[in-house]
């Protein structure tokens, strides 16, 4: 079943096309990944999925119904991100009572359990927190009140490498414990892609991929042979990336168009390679003839 | 797939109403710190007249409300501009909300803390009564030593009055364009012909003003709760 459904989708911000015609549907019960480069409109669509901002033109429905401004749509929904703030006067502690007083599924004790191991003093006031602390502690507020769609826009930004371990396995361990839609963003999609079942992606405002996170990452492949040899394969295909070193040549190809079994390969020398989600999200979203080193040279 | 929540608007408001008027208490005591140094430090809170004749000098000092209620209108239309700012705006994106909730919540809040501010206002007028009669030992001619209901009701509806222009003035400015700019002109015009008008409409009995202030600020929490629920809103 869909929660989320967006039909021809888009939203200028003045002159600006943060989002073109986006199409899409979203399962229930699924941790899916939206990812994308900076700028690319990942935060727009999860502001109208939210229900806070109005799509210029187009239609998006959560839970059947238009999210914006919708009291139901806030019921069951959680947007997490750095800027979630509350009230000067609230210690931690009484932030959680706050939010177990409007949350229904909340789980107070473990918010106090998760809170306890990640060191978080909970007399604390939320905007004294350093920047990990407080991705660290929005994170646990996000996750312990259990709604039926959770949105994480970058919750591990200023997490130190271990607690950010421990953390996705956190988010993993708690939607195995109350299954819910999870949409999240992150720039560490290598990290994340063990817990990720779909990937989302976003560039320029339009969704260039919206697949399995399997059937994603073979969407490109990796060859590397003699330039000769790949030459004329390389002509029959589409290139994403392509880097010639005495005679070998290594090129990123679009699968779908790759029309040659993996022996005829083989015997011609060249060998086949998978790439990872984050390299394929890389080249997938890449601008065409754009290279770092092409600016100092 | 597991069962959807289903909260009604009136118990979020309700929830909300009780924390934002928890929370929100400091604008209170902001209110008492400007009564004791409007109301007793700086002035007289009265309009004071004298004359003599020989040896005879007679002072009269008049005490009254007005310095107290112009303190407490002045007040809740700077704290109803502070609730519908984005750091408040941005607190209610925590929790289960939607623009309308957090309106109606800010409306609510805004009706008590104006009752409380009634409260507040009268205190401190009993108060400087009081450092008169005891401090400065002078004589009373007592007129009305209990504040009748009438004016009780005008002193709410007036504090009301200008909470609610504030709440409608904060909530246009963060609202869509094609609504704000009418709304502010049409705000600006009234104040304005109010302002000329003022004398008129001070010489109509205090229960007749009450209500027409009190009718001026339904429609301004009206308007609010309209505008509220066509804006968009963004933690950026």
């Amino acid at each position: 079943m869909n929660i989320i459904q967006c039909e021809d989708l888009s939203k200028s911000f003045g002159r600006r096309n943060a989002l073109q015609h986006v199409t899409c549907a979203i399962d229930a019960e699924k941790i899916i990944g939206i990812i994308g480069r900076n700028g690319a409109g990942k935060s727009t669509i999860l502001n109208i999925i939210a229900g806070y901002i109005k799509p210029t033109s187009g239609s998006c429905k959560v839970f059947n119904e238009n999210p914006f401004n919708n009291i139901q749509t806030a019921a069951n929904m959680i947007f997490i991100d750095d800027r979630l703030s509350f009230s000067d006067y609230l210690s931690l502690e009484d932030i959680l009572k706050f939010g177990a007083d409007f949350y229904p599924n909340w789980q107070s004790e473990l918010a106090y359990r998760m809170l306890d191991y990640a060191g978080l003093d909970l007399t604390a006031k939320h905007q004294q927190l350093s920047k990990g602390q407080l991705a660290t502690f929005n994170l646990v507020y996000g996750l312990v009140s259990r709604c039926a769609l959770t949105i994480l826009d970058e919750p591990m930004n200023g997490m130190d490498e271990a607690i950010r371990t421990d953390f996705y396995r956190a988010i993993l361990k708690e939607y195995l414990a109350f299954p819910r839609t999870i949409l999240i963003t992150s720039h560490h999609l290598q990290e994340m892609e063990s817990i990720l079942e779909e990937i989302l992606l976003i560039d320029k405002g339009s969704i260039i991929a919206h697949a399995p996170l399997d059937e994603f990452k073979e969407q490109l492949i990796s060859l590397s042979g003699p330039s000769d040899a790949l030459a004329d394969l390389l002509s029959e295909t589409e290139v994403y990336a392509q880097t010639i070193v005495a005679g070998m040549t290594s090129a990123i190809v679009d699968t779908s168009k790759l029309f040659v079994s993996e022996d005829l390969l083989r015997s011609k020398g060249i060998t086949l390679s998978h790439l990872t989600a984050s390299e394929v999200c890389k080249y997938l979203t890449s601008k065409e003839g754009s290279d770092i080193d092409a600016i100092f040279d | 797939m597991q069962s959807l929540t289903n909260i009604s608007l009136k118990t979020i408001v309700k929830k909300q109403v009780k924390w934002k008027a928890k929370l929100y208490i400091s604008a209170l005591s902001s209110l008492v710190i400007l009564q004791i140094i409007f109301g007793i430090l700086l002035s007289s809170s009265g309009s004071t007249s004298g004359y003599g004749r020989g040896n005879l000098s007679v002072q009269f000092s008049i005490y009254s409300l007005d310095m107290f209620l112009i303190v407490s209108a002045f007040w809740a239309f700077i704290v109803a501009i502070l609730f519908t700012t984005k750091a408040y705006r941005i607190d209610d994106l925590s929790v289960i909300s939607s623009r309308t909730s957090s309106a109606i919540a800010n409306i609510f809040v805004m009706i008590i803390y104006s009752f409380i501010a009634v409260v507040i206002m009268i205190s401190t007028f009993y108060l400087k009564v009081l450092e008169i009669l005891l401090v400065e030992k002078q004589s009373f001619i007592i007129e009305n030593l209990f504040i009748s209901p009438s004016i009780l009701l005008l002193c709410f509806s007036s504090i009301c009055l200008f909470g609610a222009i504030g709440l409608l003035l904060g909530t246009s400015f963060k609202g869509p364009t094609l609504i704000k700019v009418p709304i502010i002109v049409l705000l600006l015009i009234f104040i304005s012909l109010v302002s000329i008008n003022l004398n008129s409409l001070m010489m109509l009995p205090d229960l007749i003003i009450s209500v027409i202030y009190l009718f001026v600020s339904v429609l301004c929490f009206c308007l609010t709760i309209w505008i509220a629920d066509k804006s968009e809103v963004s933690r950026k």
